[in-house]
């Protein structure tokens, strides 16, 4: 079956809340406590080097995730363009990752494991966990004072394949080193300074290890994998055509080929909003999208994060003031220039053999896979499945 | 078995423990199409019990009030079913193990009260510094890492820099 069963319409939604307990929490919870992680000491040894099973549990974690990801993508059982995929924010994330690891030193916890040991009885989690309740509600109550630099340093979906200009078989060949070589020279260093290892690695391990690795690294060389990306985000432009997200307050009007590239990286994001008539709508409108008037939108709450693209018919005013609104209010919001009627070439039609060759491949390449997010799904055989709600409309 | 003998006592292999928080990760993927986190329920637990508290505050705050906003129900969240489901079976684990125990774990050189205090300001500044980060270790670090983001190895990397940069000064609450 085609993943994630819960967005391929596989699996209903209240079995999908069900899997979130039993088996994913429930295992995730299992084994972060029988690492050992619900002791405090246990996790704070680290930074001691006197005890550096967490980052070999994060690495190796991190090692098995991502050939799961990747290799379920590969295979075709998992549509990678549906999985909710992390933002980059640069200079917040580096500067939170400082903090957050000096509340780790002194706390001996982060949240999840925090959470874990709270549940076998540890009062220093629980008192910590009341901590991490105080210091969210800190951020978000004087969440003004450093809302620009929350904000900044955007990338958008932004890979480490971008970053090394590799593919992504070379890149998870260098995660995987890097992860082994981490892993073993810490554990050389915990014994350097407190002697305490009591499992030297055995030859057969070593053996496997290299073995692993030699065939990891055949593999990175053998697998195709220079094209799963529809579009690499090569510092900011590709063939002249600045990327919306190089600087997101730049541009408040895209082009219908942006506006696809934009809900293609946040897929799970980005809310898509129709602002013309309700009959208009009717007639078609973009996958996903709601229909309201431009006042509606302007007034519409969003969780921080949010994107949000919105089109007119054409080329209409009120649009543009609407998107500058919402900007005013913090939302990443986008307007697309032309309207409907731009969109309906890229994505409400066949694409024609003139479109094509104004794009050139490459870009053709790209605007196939927006088109599986943005071209509205057709409809089974005879009867329409939408509610009935939006057909009385005038 | 490492150093974990004085630790926790039939504590896993590292690299096992890995393998099964990776595959638990790529059962989240392939089942509902998101990552495991931790931090995305706890703000909404935040945000709705200071709503409770404080109504005002919280609707007026640029922050939590999307949490909050009428029709949303924050604690309604996928997060939230696996949250419970991490509880169950920390706890089931714990169980199993004899690890059940009303206690608070510290160093052998620090007091009850002392090690609370630094619980408590440490869990602050990771609850804060979460935010910036748009996730804590589960949500951002291993599943920002497996999706090969550049921003959760920054993340990664940071705090364990932070966390090695800030020992030396509460090593008497742990060595």
């Amino acid at each position: 079956m085609m993943g994630p069963l819960a967005k391929t319409g596989e699996i209903p939604q209240t079995l999908d809340l069900w899997l979130a307990v039993f088996p994913i929490g429930f295992l995730f919870g299992y084994f972060v406590q029988r690492s050992g992680f619900t002791d405090a000491r246990k996790i704070a040894a680290v930074f001691y080097l006197k005890d550096v099973d967490v980052p070999v549990v994060m690495l190796t974690a991190i090692v098995v995730g991502m050939l799961g990801l990747f290799g379920l993508s590969l295979l075709g059982l998992l549509d990678f363009s549906r999985v909710y995929l992390l933002p980059t924010y640069l200079g917040p994330m580096a500067v939170g990752g400082l903090l957050f690891g000096a509340g780790m030193a002194m706390g001996g916890f982060c949240p999840g494991t925090s959470v874990a040991a709270v549940v076998t009885g540890k009062l220093d989690a629980l008192v910590f966990l009341i901590g991490v309740f105080l210091g969210t509600l800190v951020f978000g109550d004087f969440y003004p004072l450093w809302k620009d630099f929350y904000l900044s340093g955007y990338q958008g979906v932004y890979r480490l394949t971008d970053l090394l200009h590799l593919g992504l078989a070379p890149t998870m060949l260098l995660v995987i080193l890097f992860t082994v070589g981490v892993s073993m020279g810490l554990r050389r260093l915990q014994q350097h300074f407190w002697h305490n290892v009591e499992r030297k690695p055995s030859p057969r391990g070593r053996a496997l290890t290299a073995a692993a690795l030699a065939s990891a690294a055949v593999a990175a060389f053998l697998i195709p994998t220079q094209a799963f990306f529809a579009v690499e985000n090569t510092a900011g432009s590709m063939g002249g055509w600045t990327m919306p997200w190089a600087d997101p307050f730049e541009k408040v009007m895209l082009d219908p080929l942006a506006a696809g590239e934009v809900v293609y990286r946040h897929s799970d994001r980005t809310r898509c909003f129709d602002l013309r008539s309700p009959s208009e709508f009717e007639q078609g409108h973009l996958r996903d999208a709601r229909n309201m008037t431009a006042s509606e939108l302007a007034e519409k709450t969003f969780l921080p994060g949010t994107v949000v693209l919105a089109y007119a018919q054409n080329d209409d005013p009120s649009l543009r003031s609407t998107v500058k609104a919402l900007r005013q209010r913090g939302v990443r919001a986008f307007g697309v220039e032309g309207g409907f009627q731009a969109l309906k070439p890229y994505y409400m039609e066949p694409i024609t053999g003139p479109l094509e060759k104004s794009l050139g491949g490459e870009r053709v390449a790209a605007l196939r896979s927006y088109r599986a997010l943005m071209a509205p799904t057709q409809p089974a055989a005879a009867p329409q499945p939408d509610p009935p709600a939006g057909r009385q409309a005038p | 078995m490492t150093e974990s003998k004085g630790i926790c006592a039939p504590c896993w292999q590292p690299v096992l423990a890995g393998i099964g928080i990776g595959i638990t990760m790529v059962l989240a993927f392939y089942l509902a199409g998101r990552g495991i986190g931790v931090t995305g329920a706890t703000t909404a637990m935040a945000a709705s019990l200071q709503h409770w508290l404080l109504p005002r505050l919280t609707e007026s705050s640029a922050y939590l009030s999307a949490y909050v906003a009428p029709g949303t129900n924050p604690l309604g969240g996928w997060l939230m079913y696996q949250l419970a489901g991490l509880l169950a079976g920390s706890f089931v684990a714990a169980l199993a193990t004899g690890h059940l125990r009303l206690e608070v774990l510290r160093g052998p050189n620090i007091g009850v009260p002392a090690r609370l205090a630094l619980a408590f300001s440490g869990g602050v500044l990771v609850g804060f510094a979460a935010r910036f980060a748009r996730g804590c270790t589960s949500g951002e670090a291993l599943v920002g890492g497996a999706q090969l983001s550049v921003g959760a190895w920054i993340f990664m990397i940071c705090v364990f820099a932070g966390g090695f940069a800030t020992a030396w000064f509460v090593r008497r609450e742990w060595l």
